[in-house]
């Protein structure tokens, strides 16, 4: 049987690796709920938010125990959610001890991120086979191609090296109306609007929105504004920055088709 | 546009986003193929201009319907099979042209197309909210069923 002190880190790596993937509020209560279940008389009431984590455990003729820990970085990263529930339950149903539990937690944890080949080819591509969706031609997509190549290489140093939060965002929007204009205006050949569409694919928020409205309709009120918040930001931040350079552009005497 | 290779480029897309998103290897193939299944269903819907908003709708709500049997059948989250397959049909076009028509200074015609682009995605965000709706009275009558079988 695992001690609560056991249980608390059990917990804490769990919910932080989760809400760090970008998994839903109520999954990653409910992760902190299994956990508890191992403990015979324990209940764990626990209140999660997309910045940080409030937890306490409550065991029979003890005091309660709190964990309380922030989370300030949100990516994506679905193997991981998926492979934190599944270390959860198989501790619930008792094929692995604490220990084990433990140590497959910080090995999620310590996964290394994606090699940046592998990342910059997936950008492309995802980009990329946007614009035929859109109507753009064999012009746009190579284009696009090439452009959301630069852009991933371009943004990842931008992102490591100097914390602008959601700033990155409208960095990302107008290196792609730049690189777009120019790469239309030289080469005279593709359009503008499905190129831009395609190369900010990757920078819109899709999951924080799903989440959003998930978390706001299953009553995890303070979580679904601020993911709703953060969905706004990055959208108007992309905004900026494509519509800057646009305007730029045409401020500079440069024409452009729609 | 031809419609097999509509569900080709958007199966594509999807599995990319799928890898970018650290999907697990085993479920990236299937995200191709409810994203290309989904996409279909709004390529249809939209032509019919009227239609744009159901077709954002009923695509959306097939994707993730097709994510929770999917989620059953390879034991992931459904999240993991919904998020990557939508990606395409995310009104990007619909976004470009606010921000555009608001760069340009024409404020009433970008409010106008920005109220319907805030439509199409909150068509989208409905779907998946309402699908939980759709899968649960199925999923519990399937449990039933193998309960009684098994």
């Amino acid at each position: 049987m695992p001690s609560s002190q056991q249980l608390l880190s059990l917990i804490q790596h769990a919910t932080r690796i989760m809400l760090e993937s970008g998994g839903e509020t109520y999954r990653v209560e409910d992760v902190a709920n299994r956990f508890s279940a191992a403990l015979p008389g324990a209940h764990v009431e626990c209140v999660v938010m997309p910045t940080g984590v409030f937890c306490t455990l409550n065991l029979p003729d003890q005091p309660p125990q709190t964990l309380i820990f922030r989370v300030k970085s949100r990516g994506i990263n679905l193997e991981a959610i998926a492979e934190v529930n599944q270390v959860s339950r198989s501790f619930v149903k008792g094929s692995i001890t604490a220990c084990e539990a433990l140590c497959a937690l910080e090995a999620i944890g310590a996964k290394p991120p994606m090699p940046l080949w592998a990342s910059t080819l997936a950008v492309g591509l995802a980009s990329a086979c946007i614009t035929p969706l859109i109507g753009g031609g064999a012009a746009d997509f190579i284009l696009c191609l090439l452009i959301a190549f630069t852009m991933h290489l371009c943004m990842q140093p931008i992102r490591t090296a100097i914390p602008l939060g959601f700033l990155h965002n409208m960095i990302g929007g107008a290196m792609a109306a730049l690189m777009t204009l120019a790469g239309v205006h030289l080469l005279h050949m593709g359009s503008v609007m499905t190129i831009i569409v395609g190369a900010i694919m990757p920078l819109l928020p899709g999951l924080a929105s799903i989440n959003a409205l998930r978390d706001a309709l299953r009553g995890d009120l303070v979580s679904g504004v601020a993911r709703g918040l953060e969905v706004a930001l990055i959208a108007s931040c992309i905004a900026t920055g494509v519509g800057s350079m646009l305007a730029l552009w045409r401020a500079l005497g440069g024409g452009f088709s729609i | 546009m031809n419609l097999l290779l509509a569900f080709f480029f958007a199966a594509l897309s999807s599995a990319a986003f799928a890898v970018l998103f650290r999907a697990p290897s085993k479920a990236v193939a299937p995200i191709g193929v409810i994203a290309g299944v989904g996409y279909l269903i709004f390529e249809l819907l939209k032509q019919d201009a009227s239609a744009n908003i159901l077709a954002f709708f009923s695509s959306a709500l097939a994707l993730a319907c097709l994510s929770e049997v999917a989620a059953r059948i390879f034991k992931y989250p459904a999240t993991l099979f919904l998020v990557p397959g939508l990606l395409p049909i995310v009104p990007g076009v619909q976004l470009y042209q606010t921000m555009l028509l608001f760069v340009e200074g024409s404020v009433m015609e970008a409010i106008s197309q920005g109220a319907s682009t805030l439509l199409s995605a909150g068509a989208i965000a409905m779907a998946v909210a309402l699908s939980a709706l759709v899968m649960f009275p199925l999923v519990r009558i399937g449990q039933r069923k193998g309960a009684k079988q098994g």
